[in-house]
């Protein structure tokens, strides 16, 4: 019967460090998404009298990505329509 | 990053599940070491998946030298990150192992030796990092260190293995037989680990990759805003 | 080889005159020859150096008990070599930490040298002075375990183990000054890497007490001389990669 404990101490080893990994991963994830709304905040209200800041990046969007669009011309400049 | 890394998550789930069902129902107790001995395929899945990780983290740093594509570096801190916390579970549960087999928590046999040696190095390549904030020098030194760490690993394995046969202690290996009946748990608790790896490493990846991203932007917001200071 | 350690220079070109290796091996002197020089005119890494060793050495003599004759042939090789380790990462410490404090690296990057040069260079100052280092702490070894030293698998395993020892430490001498721990981020680096090196002395300065014959000791020279055959070549190859970053 002791043999059991040292399974259930073995698996449980494995799964707290898995989803642990897990769980500190998703959290790091959040954190950085704070941490980009707050930049966003940040220059938004830094640069309210600069046109354009409404058309800032989403989040997910790649900044190399936005910069090919707008010099393609399928994405207008700050402050054009 | 969506539907497809969701489904792998999902795929490394249920082969876990499977794996799990195998290890504990379908293979056979063990002759000489009893039920204690289930640990060993997730033990063996886990060390296994780590040195893959280890190997990554080569891969990643030679790419980065050759390349300078910070999207190298993303994938060998993230295998090596990821590999560490393999490593350790590997380490945790080989020492429940050593403590049933063998009657102490720890025990300087060359396996466990060799894994805890490489537990060492990958922290040190973890905190090699920590300790530079530019991340160009950051992402090249840890690229030397991930190559010569990787190369070092067959010269240290040799080293403790022969280490340990020049002196042999009273405990040897896990001197088990692998029976035909134990290799569908085997296997499948391989397969897992391996999927679940994979769903990790992307994860850990795509973090990173916004990190970076998120540090070029920051760089860039200062350089506007000091733009807008000094226009007035 | 050549032509990879070379790529990364900045160089005026080399007078058809001199051949490219003559030139090479040239300027590793200069290198090396900078560095004995300022190391002669202070002498403080040195016994800075052999001072730690010795010490060492004497606190090793209170964690066990060396008069019985078996305890010394036991644990003798490992109190020999963790000195000598131990004394050896705090030279290396200094490969580079003149270069850093002075503003030297600057220096080293705008003068016509292959990159390659400089670690040889490096390499070979900070061999010669482990080098002095150790023949000053044998004798006293010698003295406080009344073991023979003056043995041939213990001179070969030194030679060996300080060069492998050696080449990996300048590598991570010139990355672990450049970041925010400075030296305290040496011996995380370099011992784990290491140990195949510490493992291989040790048990060959064991054989070398014990009078085993030389079969037994072939197993650790092969570790040796493995990893000083890969490292030689490889940190200098890593070391220009370095090199590139140490300007900030």
């Amino acid at each position: 019967m002791a043999d059991f404990w040292y399974l259930a101490l073995a698996y449980g080893i494995i799964w707290l460090g898995l989803f642990g990994y897990l769980f500190h991963l998703s959290r790091r994830a959040r954190d950085l998404g704070q941490e980009l709304n707050v930049l966003r905040e940040v220059l938004a209200t830094e640069g309210r009298d600069e046109p354009g800041w409404e058309d800032a990046p989403e989040f997910d969007e790649e900044p190399q990505a936005v910069v090919r669009e707008r010099l393609a011309g399928s994405r207008p400049a700050p402050g054009e329509a | 990053m969506g539907r497809g890394h969701r489904a792998l998550g999902v795929a490394g789930l249920t082969l876990i599940l499977a794996a799990l069902v195998a290890v504990f129902v379908q293979a056979p107790t063990e002759r000489h070491l009893g039920d204690v001995q289930r640990i060993f395929y997730f033990h063996v899945a886990c060390a296994w998946t780590a040195f893959l990780s280890f190997f990554l983290v080569f891969v990643g740093s030679l790419a980065y030298l050759r390349t300078r594509k910070a999207a190298w570096d993303a994938l060998a801190v993230s295998a090596a990150e990821i590999g560490v916390v393999f490593t350790s579970i590997a380490l945790l549960t080989g020492s429940v192992w050593a403590k049933h087999a063998w009657g102490t928590w720890w025990e300087w046999e060359p396996r466990l030796t060799t894994t805890l040696l490489l537990w060492l190095i990958y922290v040190a390549y973890l905190m090699l990092r920590s300790a530079i904030p530019e991340a160009s020098k950051r992402a090249t030194f840890s690229a030397v260190f991930g190559v010569v760490g990787f190369v070092d690993v067959p010269i240290v394995f040799m080293s403790i293995r022969w280490w340990r046969s020049i002196h042999p202690a009273v405990v040897t290996g896990k001197g088990m037989d692998l029976d035909v009946a134990m290799y569908p748990a085997f296997f499948l608790s391989l397969a897992a680990f391996s999927l679940v790896f994979v769903y990790l490493l992307v994860l850990r990846t795509a973090l990173e990759r916004s990190h970076q991203q998120l540090e070029e932007m920051k760089g860039q917001a200062t350089f506007k805003l000091g733009e807008e200071v000094s226009h007035g | 080889m050549w032509e990879a350690l070379r790529k990364h220079t900045v160089a005026i070109p080399v007078p058809r005159s001199e051949g490219r290796l003559a030139s090479f091996v040239s300027q590793s002197m200069a290198v090396a020859a900078k560095d004995l020089r300022a190391e002669l005119r202070t002498k403080e890494v040195a016994s800075g150096t052999f001072v730690f060793a010795l010490l060492v050495l004497v606190i090793f003599n209170f964690a066990f008990d060396l008069r019985p004759s078996d305890n010394r042939t036991l644990a003798g090789p490992g109190i020999l070599w963790v000195s000598i380790t131990l004394g050896a990462m705090m030279g290396l410490g200094h490969v580079f930490s003149k270069e850093r404090e002075q503003g030297g690296i600057e220096g080293l990057l705008l003068c016509p040298v292959d990159r390659g040069a400089i670690y040889v260079g490096k390499f070979a100052a900070a061999l010669l002075l482990t080098a002095a280092v150790e023949a000053a702490i044998l004798p006293l070894f010698a003295l406080f375990t009344d073991l023979s030293v003056f043995l041939p698998p213990l001179l070969l395993t030194i030679v060996l183990g300080t060069i492998g020892f050696v080449a990996v430490g300048t590598l991570f001498s010139a990355m672990a000054v450049h970041t925010r721990t400075r030296e305290l981020m040496l011996p995380l680096l370099l011992l784990p890497v290491a140990i195949p090196i510490i493992v291989a002395a040790i048990e060959g300065t064991r054989v070398g007490f014990e009078g085993e014959p030389w079969t037994d000791m072939l197993p650790w020279i092969t570790i040796l001389t493995a990893f000083d055959a890969v490292f030689l070549v490889l940190c200098p190859w890593l070391f220009q990669y370095v090199m590139e970053e140490m300007g900030s």
